[in-house]
Formats: C-alpha cells, structure tokens, sequence
C-alpha cells in the first residue's frame, strides 16, 4: 500500500448524521472506500473493538456518553488499537487544551472544523508516512526491547532527518524508561541547545527527580511552566516532587491551577483528591473527587475508590449520612457485576461506615468482602489487599488480617511504599509494634529464599537455581526480585543449554509480571534483550 | 503584551464583532435569497455568488476563533501550544484551506517557502491568524497573492503580500494601529489587526517577542502584512 490513501479502512465517529456523510463523501473523493461509520463513542469503541482499522476520525465532541478523548484512551488503554493506526481528533473552536491536558493519550493528529478534502488528504497522508517512518521502532518497543528501540532511534538521528527532534525526543524517554540517566541528559540537553523546548527542559526535571535531587527539579519544572504554561506534563511533575518534598499544599496548589487550565483529565482530577485529602483539606477534596467521579463515568480510568474517596471526603466534611449512602450507592450501582469492582467498594463501604460509627453497617459490608475475597482476592491490587486487611483486623479477623498482610508484605517486601501503607495500617488498627515484626519476619523470609537461590545461580548450579526460583515464584507471584531472578535464572540456563519453547514461555511470564508492577526496573530490560535474542 | 495604545477591552471587542458577523451573515442570507429564483424556481448559482458567500462565511469563522482566543487571552486562561513546526508544511496547509475561495474568485497564489524551515509557535493560533491576513488580502488585492516565509535574523517573517492598492497611510508600520474607536467599518479590521498582534505578540522567547507589521511595496506591488515570530 505504500503511502497510497486507497484501500484504507476508515472509522467515522461523529455524533452528527450529516456531517458524518460530509466525511464520508470527503474520504470518497480522496479515494477511500472502505469505510465505516459510528454515531457515539460506546458504538466507535464496539467497531474497534470488532475491527481492524487503519485510520479513525473521530470528532471530539459526540454529545451524550463517551467525548472522543475518553475513546481514545480507552481503546489506547485496553490494547483495541494498532501502533500503526491513525487516530485523528476532529475538533471545533479551541478544544485544543481540553484534548491537550489529557496525561496519558494523545491522537496523532487534531483536525479543527471547518476543513477541506484537501487538507484531510494533506494529513492522512502525512500521518501514514510517519507511522512509516516509525513503523521499525515501534515495533521494538511493542516487543519490550526497548534496548533495540533506542539503537534504532540513533540510527535515525544520524541521519539528521528534518524531524530530528521528534526522534530526540523519543529517545529521550526511553532512555528515562531504562534508566539510562546519563544518556537520557545528553538527549536532552542537546535538544535543549536549539530551544527550550519543554519536553526537553521537564526531561531533565524528570532525571533530577529519579536521582533524588528533589529542589532541582522541582526548579526545573518551575522554569519550565513559567515559560510553557499549557504543557500538562511540567504541572504533574512539578505536584509529583512537591510532594515528594513533604510539601503537600504546594503540590495541591500546582494541581489546582492544571485542573483549572484542563479539567476534563480525569486522573489528574483524581491526584488532586488524593492529595486534598492527604493536606486534610476535604473540601477541595470533595469537590475534585466529585469530579473524578462525574468524569470517571464514561472514562477507561474509573475506579470504585473515586467514590470512596468522595464518601470519605463527605464524612470528614461533616456531610449528612444520606448524602454519603447515595454516594456508597451509586459506587454499587456503577460497578454491578465487576466482583472486583464490587469487592473494593465493600472494603471501602465497611472502611467509610467504621469512621461514620455505624459498626453494624460497617460489618456486613465487611463479610460481604470476605465472601468476595474468596473468589476474587488474589487477584486484588494492593491497596485493595491492604483495605481488606484493615479491616479484618478491625472486626477482630486476626487471622486472616495477618494472613493477607504477609501476602501483601512477602509480595513487595522490598517496595519502601508498600510497606509503608502496610506498617500504616497496623499503626492504625493499634497493631504498631506487631506489625513492625511481622513486616520484618516475611522480609527476612523472602530475602533469604531469594538469597539461596542467588548462590546457587553464582555457583553455576542453575537447575537448581530455576527449581527454587520457580517455587518461590509461585508462592509469591507479584515479588519483583523473584520473577526476575527467575527469568535470569532460566535465561542463563537456556543460553547454556539452548533456548527450548516451555522454559522461553516462562521466562517471558515472569517478564512480564516485573513490567506490570515496575516497568522501571533497570534489569528488566538487560533481560528482555536478553529473552529477545534468544527467542530469536 | 502591552500595547499601550491600544484600550481595546473585551465588550468592544464584542459588540464589533457581533456587528461584523451580522453582516456577513446578512449577505448570506441575501445572497442565498438571490440564488433560487422565487418565482420560476430556477437556480441561479454563479461562481462569483459562491466566492461572496464562501468569503462572508469565513469572515464569520474568522470572527468567532478570534473572539474565543482574545476572550481567554484577557483572562490569562490561554497557554500557548507551541510546537516544532514544519514551515513549509504550515503554509500549505494555509493555501490548500484558502484555496477554494481564491479560486472561485480568480485570485492566483504563489507560495515560497524554504522547505527546510524550522519554526516554533503555537501553529493552531498562526493558522487562525494567517487566515483573517490571507481572507483580508482576498478582499483588497487585484488578482493575485503571494504567501512567503523566511527566517531574518532570528525571527520567522511570514509575509502575505497582494497587488491590490495597498494599506492606508494611518495603518502602516509595526504594531497594530487604531484608527479611532466607535468606527464599527474600520472596526471590522480593527479586531482582526488586534488578534494578529495579541498573538504574535503572545510568542515570547528570552526577551524577544513577536509582532506584526504593515508595508506597502513588496514582490507585487500591494500591501505586505508581515507577521515576526521569534
């Protein structure tokens, strides 16, 4: 196909029937036929799911239901659509900084209204050429080997194409995803020699904040806002390392001011919450959980602890106990038929009723929890686990409590952020000194089983190694260093004895459990190079 | 962004835009009355009828963006987007959108620009302004247009030049000149000299700013609108 228009599937989303044919006849006259239209974003997100397309223009604006912003992030989020495939936002007057506030999608290309056949041919094309351009690296870097993808990038950047910065740029942020701090400065600062442009200035914001120096960066991000007001990602990260500097009200008044200029990003809504409710401040806590969860309604991102966090934030607030069980309600209401779902909205149901003072309220919930947790909870997310454990045991469960903090503490035992939640809880149900020795007793465990299995790789034992390694995985299957040491484990294994189909499957799994928790991890990709080259 | 000849405050701004729109809107309305024959029903559609109206109905366009960017511009509530921009590209895009206009009403266009130009600005404001320039000169040139970009002395000159009689004397020079308030037909290009300049002038970088800049002369004769982007 080339870079021909021709023979392109196309989606029409738009909620408007004419200006759905206008579209149509546009494309017709550019030479594609193949195409295909829907008149809301559940029917756009059916069609892709149900399809392959290579291009969807979608309008921004769809009237009830889902914008075509929260289309693209779901069909982004839940893997529907291809690298390859073009995703343009059509958008009427400045719509530009509700799409462009959005953290984590973005369309590859806006189109405002009114335009000509001309201009969407000008741009179609112009967008196929560079997926084109990018297909080799893209595909790197949906393959995991992110090595190879920076390797690629350099090729390209020799080459000094005239889109040189946005190869720059890419490999600037992979190089932020291995870890390769140095590299990952030299990138930038290059691009920086040009122009400040603010993907390189927050770049370097990020390496400072990674490296721990936590004024710098913030510095950084502060110069960066104060010459690129409208780019998002500066304020984030900014509220991110003010955070991290324990200065909590700082980081709400940076967020504040990014909801202000984008208030449709549904999780900066919801980091705006958490962090009023962390600064005790539950009124702008209500509020922006109010909003979270007004806009979680058609968005990917929605979670039940939006609602627990509005009802929270309504009982601090002194609300009437109505108002939060409409709340709680409305949390059932909206995730019927997710267990999962249903499962975190009891915990957070028995954690809000506890504070209320409604201890029998609070307990059914609670065994409503605990029949859900038999079918669902291992596959609970941490805070979800931790919830659970809270409260069992605040009804006096201590068997159970305990079971899943060591579940919770042997699954992350060297993750500082997660003990600190789990130590949080234990201070919380009065368990303080207990559950300082539980938390260390589960670490030593894992630490020395995980030990073991290190000598016995430095002795070149490795089937060994790769039994115990195994055991121990599945045992804890979310500890970070045991998938890793087992997927070293059988990859060195396999480098000395040949790659062999069953060991590669699990190497991969384990892989992939360490992207899933801790996609930053440095080893993770030395390894899946390592796990590339040898599936050859 | 001071001007400080310039106490353009946003109800003005309104009310002539309001009262631009209505014109236009007027001339469509006429011009689509004239276009079907009441009587016997026949349709009398000429290309210089369709250029009117496409003309009116980008002048409307042109308005309504400019009213939305000036109205969040006063409130501090509009951050740029600047971007890397392929210039060449830019202009383009800018001709094959004013293309079906031009046509229709006979004017030629030429466009030069360097095709490995670089710029950084914020390319959904410039296209806004470089319409309004390019719809203007379709109103005032003879037959001709030429659209031209270039880098000078560190600034990115973006020139529409016509071969029409050229700018008032009142208007020449940088900077967008008032020609007295309350005049609601030179108020028409009032408010598009003032949102040219607000965004020209919104580009910044170090202690460089942008701006515009009336001559007459140039490659064609007429008038030069030039827009300075740092």
């Amino acid at each position: 196909m080339g870079t021909d228009l021709k023979g392109r599937r196309v989606l029409v989303v738009d909620d408007f029937a004419n200006m759905r044919t206008t579209l149509k006849h546009m494309l017709e006259a550019v030479g594609i036929r193949d195409i295909e239209m829907a008149a809301n974003g559940r029917e756009a997100v059916g069609k892709i799911e149900r399809g392959d397309f290579d291009v969807v223009l979608c309008d921004y604006n769809l009237g009830e239901g889902k914008d075509g912003q929260q289309v693209l992030e779901e069909v982004k989020h839940r893997g529907l659509i291809r690298h390859s495939t073009i995703f343009v936002m059509i958008t009427a007057e400045n719509t530009m900084n509700m799409v462009m506030g959005a953290m984590e999608y973005r369309p590859d290309d806006y189109l405002t209204k009114p335009f000509t056949k001309d201009l969407l041919r000008r741009r179609l094309e112009r967008q196929v050429a560079r997926k084109a351009d990018f297909q080799t690296i893209e595909r790197a870097i949906q393959n995991k080997d992110l090595l190879k993808a920076i390797e690629l990038c350099d090729g390209r950047i020799a080459e000094q194409p005239k889109n040189v910065n946005e190869f720059l740029r890419l490999k600037g942020e992979l190089c932020l995803e291995v870890q390769d701090y140095d590299q990952a400065e030299q990138v930038f600062r290059q691009a920086l020699e040009r122009r400040n442009l603010p993907w390189a200035m927050v770049g370097l914001g990020k390496i400072q904040y990674q490296r721990g120096d936590y004024p710098a960066a913030r510095d950084t991000f502060q110069a960066a806002i104060a010459e690129h007001k409208a780019y998002m990602e500066a304020h984030d990260w900014l509220a991110r390392t003010l955070l991290r500097m324990g200065e909590g009200q700082a980081a709400q008044d940076v967020l504040n001011e990014a909801v202000a200029m984008s208030p449709k990003a549904v999780l900066r809504q919801r980091t705006l919450g958490e962090v009023a409710a962390g600064n005790e401040d539950h009124e702008t806590a209500e509020r922006a959980y109010r909003r979270t969860v007004t806009l979680g309604k058609e968005s990917v991102f929605r979670s039940p602890s939006d609602y627990a966090g509005l009802a929270q934030a309504q009982v601090r607030n002194d609300g009437s106990p109505l108002e939060v069980a409409k709340t709680l309600n409305a949390m059932r209401q909206d995730f019927k038929g997710d267990q999962a779902a249903t499962l975190e909205a009891a915990v957070a149901e028995s954690s809000v009723y506890r504070e209320m003072g409604r201890e029998d309220e609070a307990r059914k919930a609670f065994e409503e929890a605990v029949a859900l947790y038999e079918t669902v909870g291992g596959e609970a997310s941490t805070q979800v686990a931790l919830g659970m454990a809270e409260a069992c045991l605040a009804f006096g469960d201590r068997e159970r409590g305990m079971a899943i903090m060591e579940h919770v503490v042997s699954n992350h035992h060297d993750d500082e952020a997660v003990l600190g939640k789990a130590q949080g809880v234990f201070d919380k149900v009065g368990m303080r000194e207990e559950g300082e020795k539980a938390i260390l007793a589960s670490q030593q465990e894992v630490k020395q089983r995980n030990n073991q299995g290190v000598s016995l790789v430095r002795e070149g034992r490795l089937e060994e190694a790769v039994a115990l390694f195994d055991e121990v995985v599945g045992k804890l299957p979310f500890n970070t260093t045991a998938n890793l040491n087992a997927a070293q484990a059988r990859l060195m294994h396999m480098k000395q004895n040949g790659a062999e189909k069953e060991a590669l499957s699990r190497a991969r799994r384990y892989l992939e459990c360490v992207r899933r928790s801790d996609p930053q991890n440095a080893n993770l990709h030395k390894l899946w190079s390592l796990y590339e080259r040898l599936a050859g | 962004m001071d001007n400080a000849d310039t106490q353009l405050d946003f109800a003005t701004v309104l009310a002539s835009s309001i009262h631009d729109m209505k014109n236009s809107l007027g001339m469509v309305l006429n011009a689509l009355d004239e276009v079907v024959d009441a009587e016997t029903g026949e349709c009398n559609c000429t290309p210089e009828r369709v250029a009117q109206l496409q003309y009116e109905a980008k002048r409307v366009n042109d308005n309504l963006i400019q009213l939305l960017t000036l109205y969040k511009m006063e409130r501090g509530h509009y951050g740029l987007n600047v971007d890397e921009v392929d210039v060449a590209e830019f202009m383009e895009e800018s001709y094959l959108k004013n293309k079906p206009l031009l046509d229709h009403k006979g004017i030629g266009i030429d466009l030069d620009v360097d095709g490995d130009l670089l710029a950084y600005f914020d390319p959904y404001l410039l296209d806004g302004v470089v319409d309004n320039v390019v719809t203007n000169a379709a109103r005032y040139t003879r037959d001709r247009l030429r659209l031209s970009a270039r880098d000078e002395d560190g600034y990115l000159h973006i020139c529409v030049e016509d071969n029409g009689t050229g700018f008032p004397e009142a208007m020449l020079g940088r900077g967008a000149r008032m020609q007295g308030e309350g005049d609601f037909a030179a108020g028409r290009t009032q408010l598009g000299l003032h949102f040219c300049a607000m965004v020209a002038g919104a580009h910044t970088a170090g202690d460089r700013a942008g701006y515009i800049e009336l001559t007459n002369g140039g490659e064609l004769g007429g008038g030069c609108f030039s827009i300075y982007l740092p």
